[in-house]
């Protein structure tokens, strides 16, 4: 059994996080709702009950339906999913922009010259040092991708020239979306090939694979929530648009409002691109190194359970 | 993770891509540990009056939250106080720190955050719940006792369904066909459909009929929430329509006199009128799902004569009582036959029935 990453393209996502026509998707930054004297998780966060089904292995909510079962149970409206039809439920994050997996980058900057390759590029930067500045892990001309997560795109068609600069005057010009408008105005026949290579879609496993557990600490009772739906909480409570609930200041769209300058708007939108990047370990153990990797243990153990975890954590999207 | 896909080894093409620029110091790769130590100094050094603050801050951050990556030990927590921090909102250290916490659920009220992961196949049962964390001590009793229950309500299914009704007149043949759906009726006006799911003896017939039943009377539910999300649009009140619509189900969870105080439903402003509109689906959804009465039921579930031929007979009025008055008593009858069974159905069946 070999074992390899995919990244997803958003088009893979949807397929993922479709079902019989319904969109699957997480737009609340909650998980589950404590205070009553049951679980309940909430309708659009990250153990969503229509989504993902009862949050317990063997019987709904309400507690009337106690198997699983293919029709929702008439009181609380939840089904009981069998572990595999379980595995089987994903959802989807919607961003309100798009991002680089950086783990396609040396792709991504293939197609990039490619598109470019007859352009005279100029960078308008405020030194002539890209490393220095810490647009480039190496090389002071070189193109890292923190200069497309955050830089501007002008593109002028007559002296076929493409300025890349840090100073931000417009917002639609700027990061991937920019480079799209140029694409799609001048370069129409790459604009499929891009858009495969960012995402907007960010994949949310099934929630059996991160299930809540129960645990004590100093005597007072406290639920254990598992990593991974922290991490999306913490995607949908950052970048989301919708979810406005309460009295925090963390909503995407609500920093926006705020920010005066496009080029506020287009640096603080970078930073959560940074996040979503940097955070890749968070969403997969495929990642870690030598003895800490996922795959190291999946080889040891070749379970017909483990067979399928692999090919499931193996598809993350990021 | 090896960050090599970072790099970009062959100089020569950022030349055939036709950057325009003066070329590299010699010395390049030996300042670059010296320069990279006081990066943060250069880089407001570099951009001063160039960019804003926020925007420094933000170029910074970034820088960080990739390093983070790449090296922190608790990447969320290192990260989330850089994004948070940079929000124009936060300025004091300790919101900061509160907010980062209480994204991470670290705020230690009612959750913490695990820090390994679990095995996909350690969902917690209701009955785990049930005792470790809601205090309901007779949670594993009543499963014990729903499992009974089930296993005696497939044998008596079993028993049902392989009756041979050869011999039997067509009168009493049909009065014996009814007992199969006169039973499920019963057990769904009772509010004990639960043990009926998933019954493997339950001939596929009925089977698809519980299951169809099932789908409709959630179906019925939500056409309510739909009506309810319409009557908030006629009143000018989309964004509290979107959210009855986004909820479903779960937004008849909540009781009328609650949802104006409840914090998750704070940014709809809800008004006094809208509660008043709010009770009055509310009863209406109450009485669709939490009540089945035989009449609702016996819509949804139908005597089986002759599937080939089609033929079907509802179960109404003085039909219906009948013949939930014969299950009962075959039933009955049935139970004594086995101590346990008889046992079980007097504590369980009788009781709820």
């Amino acid at each position: 059994m070999g074992i390899s990453l995919e990244l997803l393209t958003d088009e893979d996502i949807l397929d993922y996080s479709r079902e019989a026509g319904e969109d699957h998707v997480l737009t609340s930054k909650s998980d589950l709702n404590l205070k009553y004297d049951n679980i309940r998780p909430i309708v659009g966060g990250c153990y969503d009950p229509v989504i993902f089904g009862s949050p317990f292995a063997d019987r709904c909510i309400c507690g009337k339906i106690r198997q699983p079962s293919k029709s929702p149970c008439p009181n609380c409206g939840v089904r009981v999913y069998s572990k595999e039809e379980a595995l089987r439920r994903f959802a989807r994050i919607e961003l309100p922009f798009y991002y680089l997996n950086d783990l396609r980058f040396d792709i991504f900057k293939q197609k990039f010259d490619t598109i470019f390759k007859d352009t005279k590029i100029i960078l308008n930067f405020s030194g002539d040092d890209l490393k220095r500045l810490g647009y480039s892990a190496r090389g002071a001309k070189k193109m890292g991708i923190k200069v497309f997560d955050m830089c501007q795109f002008d593109y002028n068609p007559d002296t076929k020239e493409l300025t890349v600069s840090e100073f931000i005057t417009d917002e639609s010009k700027c990061s991937y979306e920019g480079i799209m408008k140029i694409i799609e105005e001048y370069f129409p026949e790459h604009l499929t090939e891009y858009k495969k290579l960012i995402n907007r879609y960010y994949l949310v496993l099934p929630a059996v694979m991160r299930p809540f557990t129960l645990t004590y600490r100093d005597g007072k009772k406290l639920m254990g929530t598992h990593k991974l739906s922290i991490w999306y909480s913490s995607i949908i409570w950052l970048c989301c648009v919708e979810d406005k609930k309460g009295a925090d200041k963390l909503n995407y769209e609500t920093v926006m409002e705020s920010l005066k300058t496009p080029g506020e708007r287009v640096r603080y939108t970078a930073l959560l691109r940074a996040y979503l990047n940097a955070g890749k370990k968070e969403a997969t153990e495929l990642l870690n190194t030598s003895k800490e990797n996922l795959a190291r243990e999946l080889y040891a153990v070749r379970t017909k359970q483990n067979f399928w975890y692999v090919k499931v954590t193996n598809r993350l999207s990021t | 993770m090896n960050d090599d896909f970072l790099l970009d080894d062959d100089d020569s093409e950022l030349n055939e891509a036709g950057y325009y620029q003066q070329p590299p110091p010699e010395d390049e790769d030996d300042a670059g540990d010296e320069e990279e130590s006081s990066e943060e100094e250069l880089t407001t050094k570099e951009y001063d009056g160039k960019l804003n603050d926020f925007e420094l801050k933000c170029i910074l951050g970034y820088d960080d939250i990739q390093k983070y990556g790449k090296s922190s030990e608790d990447f969320m927590m290192d990260a989330l106080l850089v994004i948070v921090g940079t929000n124009p909102y936060h300025e004091s250290s300790k919101t900061i720190a509160d907010i980062t916490r209480s994204v991470l659920g670290r705020n230690g009220h009612n959750r913490v955050a695990n820090t390994l992961y679990t095995a996909e196949d350690t969902t917690l049962t209701g009955v785990d719940v049930d005792e470790d964390f809601l205090d309901k001590e007779d949670s594993k009793f009543n499963q014990e006792f729903t499992e009974e229950a089930r296993r005696m309500i497939a044998d008596f299914i079993d028993y049902l369904a392989n009756r041979d009704l050869s011999k039997d007149s067509v009168f009493s043949r049909n009065r014996k066909l009814r007992n199969i759906p006169a039973l499920i009726i019963l057990l769904f006006s009772s509010n004990l459909y639960g043990l009926i799911v998933g019954i493997e003896t339950l001939p596929k017939v009925y089977a698809d009929q519980v299951d169809n039943a099932f789908n409709i009377i959630t179906r019925r539910k939500q056409d309510i929430v739909e009506e309810l999300a319409r009557a908030y649009e006629e009143r000018g009140r989309q964004i509290v329509a979107d959210r009855v619509r986004r909820m479903g189900i779960a937004w008849f969870e909540r009781e009328p006199a609650e949802i104006r105080v409840l914090a998750e439903f704070a940014d709809l402003e809800l008004t006094y009128d809208d509660v008043v509109l709010y009770r009055e689906y509310r009863v209406k959804f109450t009485n669709s799902s939490k009540t089945i009465t035989q009449d609702y039921i016996s819509d949804l579930i139908e005597v089986v004569i002759d599937p080939e031929a089609g033929i079907y007979e509802r179960l109404k009025d003085k039909t219906r009582s009948e013949a939930i008055a014969d299950v009962k008593q075959i039933w009955k009858q049935w139970a004594t036959e086995n101590a346990q069974d008889s046992e079980l159905a007097k504590k369980i069946i009788w009781k709820s029935i």
